[in-house]
C-alpha cells in the first residue's frame, strides 16, 4: 500500500511538474531501514550535547564527523548528520552545509531527519533567492516534503507541517493568496495537532482577512485566541514522535502565547478597520497622547511599530531614541542624534536611520554602507530611510540617489530602479517581507517586485503635495503621510482613498509639522508631530 | 487338501501383530503369550493394528473382564484368513482362540461364544486331520467337547466343519464324556454353576462332562446348595431341587445407572449398565413383569428382559437382612437423591417400580434479552427453553456460572456471575453494555501484572459503563501468542494494528481492546494502556498512562470510559471577538434568523454584560452563554451609538458533538471515543445519529490519513449520513465537507467523488463545519477544490483576491 501512495503521489508530483520525484523516491528506497544503535556512538552523541552548552561548536562538529565516520549505519547517524549541517551552516560554511543535506537526504532517507534536512535546503535557497523564479524554486521544495513524507509512514512530523506553512507563506509572499489558503486549509485539518497548528491557523486568519472575508478569518483568529490546550514554548520546536502512539494524558500545546497574542492583534486590526466601518463607527474613537505616563517627548520626528506591539519614537530635541511598550509606557530609551527616519525589524530589532549610518540604539551597534557601483570606498551619505528585506538585504532610500539602495552587506550594494526617476523618501517592508517605496516624484507607492527589477503600483497619489512618509498594516492598507497637506490618508489594499486623517484629529490635537507615521499591530495609528510634545495615537 | 508341514516354519516368521502380543508375559496371560507361530500370509487383510497387546502387570491374575471378545473374533478372523496359506499359523492363532474362550467360560459362555469355540476347534481338528495327524485331531474335538459339552452333530454347521472323517470321531468322543442333566429347580432363577462354571440355562436339559462334579446353586434370599454330582457319561439324570427361603431380597433398577443404593443408610451396591450387567451376571437382572408400585412390593415371577428399555439399568438383587420399615435411598451425582420407607415384612423377591433420578438444577431467567442476541454459558453458546424470548429461561445443575449476552459479536454485552441452587431461580435483568477486552498485561512483574488487571477492572466495573471481558487466556497467554512484546508495544511502529484488530476481532472480541505495557523498572510510576477499537474502528492505538501510586480518581482512563456524550449546546448565533479596541467583546457576525439576529444584535455592537454579570472578554461572554440552558433567555447589556440597551436573547438549541475534538478527555482518547459513538449510534433512534456518525466518520477520517482502507469506510458511512438540510450552521453541507476529506484522504483514485462532495459543501456560504458556530465550510471547501486542481474552483473564490 505504501508503495501504491508513493506511486500516486509520484503523479501528483508529475502534475505539479515536480520530475525530481522519482529520483528521490530511488534514494528512499535506497535508504537504509534498519540500524542500530551503538553504546559508542550515544557517547559520541553525549559529547557533541556537552560541547555544544559549552558553545565550542567547532570540537562539536569533529565529534560528529567522528560519529559519522565510524557508525555510518547508526541510529544516531541521521540526527547527528542533520546537527553537523545546521553547525556548518552557522559557522558559515555554506558549501558544507548543502553537501552535509544533500547527504542525508541521500543516505537517510527515510528518516524523518532526511525531512528536516529538506526543510533546512529550502531556508538556504530562500537566503539565496534573487528573484521570484527562486522563490518558486523554494516552494517547490517544501511542496516536495509533504509528497515523500506522508502520514502514513510518518504520522507526526514537524517538519512536514513546517514546510507546508512555509510554502503558504511563500505563496503569499508570491501574490498567491488562493494558492496559499489552499495549502494551509489542509495543513491545518490534515496535520496532527502540534505547534504547527496554532501558525497555520494564525495565517490562514490572516490570508482569509487578506482574502476579504471578514467573519471567516476573523473566526479562525478568535478560535487561536481562545485555544484550550496548554500554550506551548515557541522555543521548543515540535520534534517527531519516537512512538507512533499518540498519547492521550498529556494534552498537546497547538499554540504559543505570542502566536495568540499575534492572532489578538490582527482581531483589533480588524475590528477597527473592517468591524466599526461595516456598522457605522468611525475607525479611531479617541485620540491619545503617548507617552502615557513618565517623561515625555519634546519633538517627535520618527516613529516605528513592531510586529510584537513595542513602539520606537525619536525624539530629535531630546535627542533620544523611546521604545514604548504596547500601551504607550516607556520601555528604554537611548541617545541618537540627527535622525532622518525610524524602523523596526520584523524581529523587533529598533534601528534609527541617520544621514550616514543605521544605529541600533539599545543593541549599541552601528551600521553603515559603500556607495554602490563607486569604484573607491566612499561611504554612503543622505540615507534617509531603511527597511530590511525577507532575506537579511538592506534597503536603503537616500539622498542623491533615484534608486533604491539594496545592500547584501556593507560593500555589497546595488540601485535598484532609478531608470524610473523616481525620488524615494520612504521605505518599508510589510508583514510578509515585501518592500513598499514611497516615490515622491511620481506621487505614488509602489511594491518592489519579487525580482527586484519592476514595481507594482500600490498607490496612485492625488493631489499628494509633500509625501514624507507611510506606513503597512497586517490588511494590506496603507497610510501617507502628507507633511504639507498635514493629513494622513488611509488607502485600502487596492489603493483605494478610505480616509484622510487631519490636519484636526479632535480632542484639541492638530497636525502642523507631522513628520512619520506608524500602525500598531493593532491598528492604532501613530503620528510623529514634530510640534507636539507627545506621539500622537489614534486609537 | 493335504498341506505339507514344515517346522521349521513355526518360529520363522513374526507378523506384526503376534509380536504386540507376544509381548504379555506368558504365565499370565496365556491365550496370548505364546511365541508366534507362523508367518501370516496376508497380513495387510488382517486388521492386526487392533490386536493391541491387553495391560498386564507382574502380580496380576488373569483378568476375565480384561479378555476382549473383539479381540478374540479378531484372532479367529486371522486365523480363518491364514487357513489356506499358512495353516502352521492358522493352527496357532485357534489354539488361542480357544484358550481364550475357556478362560471365559468361568462365567459362561454366551452364544457367540459358543459358535466361536465350536468353528475353531473344528477348524483346527480339521487341519491336523488334513496334515494326517490324527491323535492332535482328535485331542482337539475333545477340548472341544470339554469347552463346550453340548456341542452336537446334530447341529448342521458343526457336522459340516468337521466333515465325514471327523464327525463319527467327534460323536463318538462325545458319548464318552458327556452326560445330560435336567434341572427342576425352586426358585427356577437360581445361579447353577457345575465345577465352578455357570451354566447357561436350567431351563432345558444340559450336557455336562462326565464325571465327579461339583454342583453349586445359590440365589439371593435362599441358602445355597453345593454338592457333589456323578455325571454318567451318554446318560440323562434330572434334579429337582428347591432352595430354602431364608430373606427377603431387594431388585431394583435406576435411570441413570451407576447410582448408588443404600439401605439405612448402608450402601449396598451400585447400578451398573445393562449390558455389563447381562455379560457378569447373564439374563438375571431383567423381568418382563409390570414393575409393583412402590408401596407395595411383590414377589416376582419370571425373569425376563424388561428395564432395557429409556436407559435403565441393569437390575441390582441385594438381601436384605431383616425385616421390618426399612429405608431405601439412592444417589447419583447431579441427581436429587431417591428415598423411599419400604416395609419388608417377609423372605420375599421385593421389586421396586424404575426409580427415576431426577438431574439436580435450578433454572438461570435472563430479561430483556434481545431477540438477536447469543447466551453463552461459561463460553459456551446455549439455546433457552424457548430461542427468541425476551425472557430467556436456562435450566442449569448446581454450580458458579459465568453468564453472557451478547449482542452483534460482542459489540454489546452483557455479562455476570451466578450461582445457581437445585430448585432455585435465579432472576437477572439484562443489561447491554459495550465490551471491553481485557487482553493482558505485558511486562512488568507478575505481581505488578496482576495488581494493574486488578485495578483496570475495577476502575472498569465502577464506571458501569462497560463490560469487562477477560481475553487474556490465562495471564499473557493471549499477548504472547500475537508477539506483542513491551519493546513492541511501547513503540508501536513495527506492530500491523490493523492485522491485529482483525485477529483480535475473530480470536477475542470486544468492541474495545485494551492492554496494559508494564516498565522494566520496578518502580516506574505507572504502566501504560493502549486502547484499540475494533473493526472497522481506527486501527491506531490511543496510549495514556495509568498511575501505579494509586491515584485516586484513575487519571484519564475512567474519565474515557464514561459514555456520556453531549450532543447539543446553547446558541445564539453570534460571533464575537476580543479587539484592544474595546474593553468588551465585540460581535463580528450574526447567523441570519439565529436568535442573535431575532434580538436585534448587530456587529461591531460590544456585550457589556450578561444577566448582569460583566464580561470583558469573549472567553468570559462564551462561557456565560454556555452555562444556560437551551430555551431559556439570557439578558444582553449591549453597547453601541447612544446609550447601552438590554436585549433578551433566547438561547437557541445547536448540534454539538465535541468527543472527536481533542479538547475533551474523549477526543484525546480516539479509541475509545470510536467505541462509544459507535454504541450510542447503534443506540439512539433520534435524529441525532447523523451527528454521531459524522463524528465516527471524523475518527476514521484521522486514521485514514495512515491508512486508505479506513478513510474508504469513512466515505461509507458518510454517504449514508442525511445531516438537517439548513443554509447556515451545522448540517449537511459538513456532510458534504468531511466526505470530501474523507474521499480526498482514501486516495488519488476517489478525486472525482472528493470534488463533487467540496463542491457541494461550497455551494452553502454559511454552513459550518464541526458545530453552529464551528468554522465556516465554503472557504475551506474551495481550498480543497483548489488544492485538488479543480477547475471550477473559482466560482467561489474570494472577492478580494489579488
Amino acid at each position: 500500500m505504501r508503495r501504491h501512495l508513493r506511486a500516486a503521489r509520484c503523479r501528483s508530483a508529475e502534475r505539479l511538474g515536480e520530475i525530481v520525484c522519482a529520483l528521490v523516491l530511488a534514494a528512499l528506497l535506497s535508504a537504509p531501514i534498519a540500524m542500530a544503535q551503538d553504546p559508542a556512538a550515544q557517547r559520541l552523541f553525549d559529547e557533541s550535547d556537552r560541547l555544544l552548552a559549552g558553545d565550542q561548536q567547532e570540537q562539536a562538529l569533529d565529534t560528529l564527523r567522528l560519529l559519522l565516520r565510524q557508525f555510518p549505519n547508526d541510529e544516531l547517524s541521521p540526527r547527528a548528520l542533520l546537527r553537523v549541517a545546521r553547525l556548518e551552516r552557522s559557522l558559515g560554511d555554506v558549501s558544507s552545509a548543502r553537501a552535509s543535506l544533500e547527504r542525508l537526504i541521500g543516505e537517510y532517507g527515510r528518516t524523518p531527519q532526511a525531512a528536516s534536512a529538506f526543510v533546512d535546503k529550502a531556508e538556504m535557497q530562500l537566503e539565496a533567492a534573487r528573484g521570484s523564479a527562486d522563490l518558486e524554486a523554494v516552494r517547490t521544495t517544501y511542496r516536495r516534503i509533504p509528497l515523500l513524507y506522508g502520514a502514513d509512514v510518518y504520522p507526526r512530523l514537524a517538519a512536514r507541517s513546517q514546510a507546508r506553512l512555509e510554502s503558504a507563506r511563500l505563496g503569499l509572499l508570491l501574490g498567491d493568496l488562493e494558492g496559499a489558503i489552499a495549502e494551509l486549509v489542509p495543513a491545518l485539518e490534515d496535520e496532527p495537532a502540534s505547534l504547527a497548528t496554532g501558525r497555520i491557523r494564525l495565517l490562514l486568519g490572516q490570508a482569509l482577512l487578506l482574502q476579504g472575508r471578514l467573519e471567516q478569518g476573523l473566526d479562525e483568529l478568535q478560535r487561536l485566541v481562545d485555544d484550550p490546550s496548554p500554550v506551548g514554548d515557541g522555543a521548543a520546536a515540535p520534534q517527531a514522535s519516537a512512538s507512533d502512539l499518540a498519547a492521550a494524558d498529556t494534552p498537546i500545546a497547538t499554540s504559543t502565547a505570542d502566536d495568540r497574542r499575534h492572532a489578538a492583534r490582527l482581531i483589533s486590526l480588524a475590528h477597527r478597520h473592517m468591524v466599526r466601518p461595516r456598522s457605522g463607527a468611525a475607525r479611531f474613537a479617541r485620540v491619545l497622547r503617548w507617552p502615557s505616563a513618565g517623561p515625555t517627548l519634546r519633538e517627535p520626528i520618527a516613529v516605528a511599530t513592531s510586529p510584537n506591539g513595542e513602539i520606537l519614537v525619536v525624539d530629535d530635541e531630546l535627542p533620544a531614541a523611546v521604545l514604548l511598550d504596547a500601551a504607550g509606557s516607556p520601555m528604554r530609551s537611548a541617545t541618537v542624534e540627527d535622525v532622518e527616519s525610524a524602523g523596526m525589524t520584523s524581529d523587533g530589532t529598533a534601528v534609527v536611520v541617520t544621514d550616514r549610518e543605521l544605529i541600533l540604539p539599545f543593541e549599541g551597534q552601528r551600521l553603515n554602507f559603500l556607495q554602490p557601483r563607486s569604484g573607491r570606498e566612499a561611504p554612503l551619505r543622505g540615507m534617509r530611510a531603511a527597511a530590511r528585506g525577507p532575506f537579511g538585504d538592506w534597503f536603503v532610500v537616500a539622498r542623491g540617489w533615484r534608486g533604491v539602495l539594496d545592500y547584501k552587506s556593507r560593500r555589497e550594494g546595488q540601485e535598484l530602479l532609478s531608470s524610473t526617476r523616481p525620488e524615494f523618501v520612504d521605505v518599508e517592508r510589510d508583514e510578509l517581507g515585501r518592500i513598499y517605496l514611497l516615490d515622491a516624484e511620481n506621487e505614488r507607492l509602489v511594491r518592489l517586485g519579487i525580482d527586484r527589477r519592476s514595481v507594482d503600483p500600490v498607490v496612485l497619489g492625488q493631489n499628494w503635495r509633500r509625501p514624507a512618509a507611510f506606513a503597512l498594516d497586517a490588511l494590506g492598507q496603507v497610510y501617507v503621510l502628507d507633511a504639507r497637506q498635514r493629513t494622513v490618508t488611509l488607502y485600502d489594499r487596492r489603493g483605494r482613498q478610505i480616509e484622510v486623517f487631519g490636519p484636526n484629529l479632535g480632542d484639541g490635537i492638530e497636525l502642523r509639522k507631522p513628520r512619520d507615521v506608524a500602525v500598531d499591530a493593532s491598528g492604532r495609528l501613530l503620528i510623529a508631530d514634530a510640534s507636539t510634545p507627545f506621539l500622537i495615537v489614534l486609537d | 487338501m493335504t498341506m505339507a508341514r514344515s517346522s521349521s516354519r513355526r518360529f520363522g516368521f513374526v507378523a506384526p501383530a503376534v509380536v504386540l502380543l507376544a509381548a504379555a508375559p506368558v504365565a499370565l496371560m496365556p491365550w496370548i503369550a505364546e511365541p508366534a507361530a507362523a508367518q501370516l500370509g496376508q497380513p495387510g487383510q488382517i486388521e492386526v493394528e487392533d490386536l493391541a497387546a491387553p495391560p498386564a502387570g507382574p502380580s496380576a491374575e488373569p483378568d476375565v473382564d480384561a479378555i476382549d471378545r473383539p479381540r478374540i473374533a479378531a484372532l479367529h478372523a486371522a486365523a480363518l484368513s491364514a487357513e489356506a496359506t499358512e495353516p502352521e499359523a492358522a493352527l496357532e492363532l485357534y489354539d488361542r482362540v480357544l484358550a481364550a474362550l475357556d478362560l471365559l467360560s468361568t462365567e459362561g459362555l454366551e452364544a457367540t461364544d459358543r459358535q466361536l469355540a465350536l468353528d475353531a476347534g473344528a477348524r483346527a481338528a480339521r487341519l491336523h486331520d488334513e496334515f494326517g495327524e490324527d491323535p492332535e485331531a482328535e485331542a482337539q474335538l475333545r477340548r472341544l467337547i470339554e469347552l463346550v459339552p453340548g456341542a452336537d452333530t446334530d447341529s448342521s454347521a458343526l457336522a459340516e466343519l468337521l466333515g465325514d472323517r471327523l464327525r463319527p470321531v467327534f460323536k463318538r468322543l462325545r458319548d464318552r464324556m458327556v452326560g445330560e442333566i435336567a434341572f427342576a429347580l425352586e426358585p427356577p432363577d437360581a445361579d447353577v454353576r457345575i465345577d465352578g462354571r455357570r451354566t447357561t440355562s436350567t431351563l432345558e436339559p444340559i450336557a455336562v462332562l462326565a464325571g465327579d462334579r461339583t454342583l453349586e446353586i445359590r440365589r439371593a434370599g435362599y441358602a445355597p446348595i453345593i454338592r457333589p454330582l456323578e455325571v454318567a457319561a451318554g446318560q440323562r439324570a434330572t434334579l429337582e431341587l428347591e432352595l430354602e427361603r431364608q430373606t427377603p431380597v431387594l431388585r431394583l433398577a435406576t435411570r441413570p445407572a451407576g447410582a448408588l443404593v443404600l439401605l439405612d443408610g448402608e450402601p449396598r451396591g451400585s447400578t451398573i449398565e445393562p449390558t455389563a450387567a447381562l455379560t457378569d451376571a447373564g439374563q438375571s437382572s431383567t423381568n418382563d413383569t409390570p414393575p409393583p408400585a412402590l408401596d407395595r412390593p411383590e414377589r416376582p415371577t419370571t425373569t425376563a428382559p424388561g428395564f432395557l428399555a429409556d436407559g435403565m439399568s441393569a437390575e441390582l438383587i441385594f438381601e436384605v437382612a431383616e425385616f421390618g420399615l426399612r429405608r431405601l435411598e439412592v444417589r447419583a451425582e447431579g441427581f436429587r437423591p431417591y428415598s423411599a420407607e419400604l416395609q419388608i415384612l417377609e423372605p420375599i423377591d421385593y421389586r421396586m417400580p424404575p426409580i427415576v433420578l431426577e438431574p439436580e438444577g435450578g433454572t438461570l431467567v435472563l430479561s430483556g434479552v434481545p431477540s438477536d442476541a447469543v447466551l453463552k454459558i461459561d463460553g459456551d453458546v446455549v439455546q433457552p427453553e424457548v430461542p427468541g424470548a425476551s425472557r430467556s429461561r436456562l435450566p442449569l445443575p448446581p454450580g458458579d456460572y459465568l453468564a453472557t449476552v451478547e449482542q452483534g459479536s460482542s459489540t454489546r454485552m452483557f455479562s455476570a456471575r451466578v450461582q445457581i441452587a437445585d430448585r432455585q431461580t435465579v432472576e437477572l435483568p439484562v443489561v447491554l453494555r459495550p465490551g471491553l477486552a481485557f487482553l493482558g498485561v505485558a511486562g512488568g512483574s507478575g505481581a505488578i501484572r496482576d495488581s494493574v488487571a486488578q485495578r483496570l477492572r475495577q476502575l472498569v466495573d465502577t464506571s458501569d459503563d462497560w463490560a469487562w471481558i477477560d481475553r487474556t487466556d490465562g495471564g499473557t497467554g493471549l499477548l504472547d501468542r500475537l508477539g506483542l512484546s513491551p519493546p513492541r508495544l511501547r513503540i508501536g511502529s513495527d506492530v500491523d494494528w490493523s492485522a491485529l484488530q482483525e485477529r483480535l476481532d475473530r480470536e477475542a472480541p470486544g468492541l474495545l481492546y485494551l492492554l496494559a505495557v508494564g516498565s522494566d523498572d520496578p518502580l516506574a510510576p505507572s504502566v501504560e494502556l493502549l486502547l484499540l477499537p475494533a473493526v472497522p474502528g481506527p486501527a491506531v492505538p490511543s496510549r495514556l498512562a495509568l498511575d501505579l501510586g494509586g491515584r485516586s480518581d484513575g487519571g484519564l482512563f475512567p474519565q474515557v470510559l464514561r459514555r456520556e456524550i453531549t450532543l447539543q449546546r446553547p446558541w445564539i448565533g453570534a460571533l464575537w471577538i476580543d479587539s484592544d479596541a474595546e474593553d468588551h467583546p465585540v460581535i463580528a457576525a450574526v447567523t441570519p434568523a439565529s436568535p442573535a439576529d431575532d434580538a436585534g444584535l448587530r456587529p461591531g455592537e460590544r456585550v457589556v454584560a450578561v444577566d448582569g454579570a460583566t464580561v470583558s472578554s469573549a472567553g468570559e461572554l462564551g462561557d456565560r452563554l454556555q452555562a444556560t440552558e437551551p430555551g431559556t433567555s439570557v439578558e444582553l447589556l449591549v453597547r453601541n451609538v447612544g446609550p447601552d440597551r438590554s436585549v433578551q436573547v433566547q438561547v437557541g438549541v445547536g448540534a454539538w458533538a465535541a468527543i472527536a475534538e481533542r479538547a475533551t478527555p474523549l477526543g484525546r482518547v480516539p479509541a475509545a471515543a470510536w467505541a462509544t459513538l459507535t454504541v450510542a449510534s447503534a443506540e439512539s433512534e433520534s435524529a441525532n445519529r447523523w451527528l454521531l456518525d459524522l463524528q465516527r466518520a471524523r475518527l476514521l477520517i484521522d486514521a485514514g490519513r495512515r491508512d486508505e482502507d479506513a478513510a474508504a469506510e469513512a466515505a461509507g458511512i458518510l454517504q449514508s449520513v442525511r445531516g438537517p438540510q439548513t443554509s447556515h450552521g451545522y448540517g449537511q453541507a459538513a456532510v458534504d465537507y468531511w466526505t470530501g476529506v474523507a474521499f480526498e484522504t482514501a486516495g488519488p483514485r476517489y478525486r472525482q467523488q472528493a470534488l463533487e462532495a467540496y463542491r457541494r459543501a461550497a455551494a452553502v456560504p454559511d454552513a459550518r463545519m464541526t458545530h453552529p458556530d464551528g468554522p465556516w465550510i465554503a472557504p475551506r471547501a474551495e481550498a480543497r477544490l483548489r488544492a485538488l486542481g479543480s477547475p471550477d474552483q473559482s466560482a467561489g473564490a474570494s472577492p478580494g483576491s489579488e
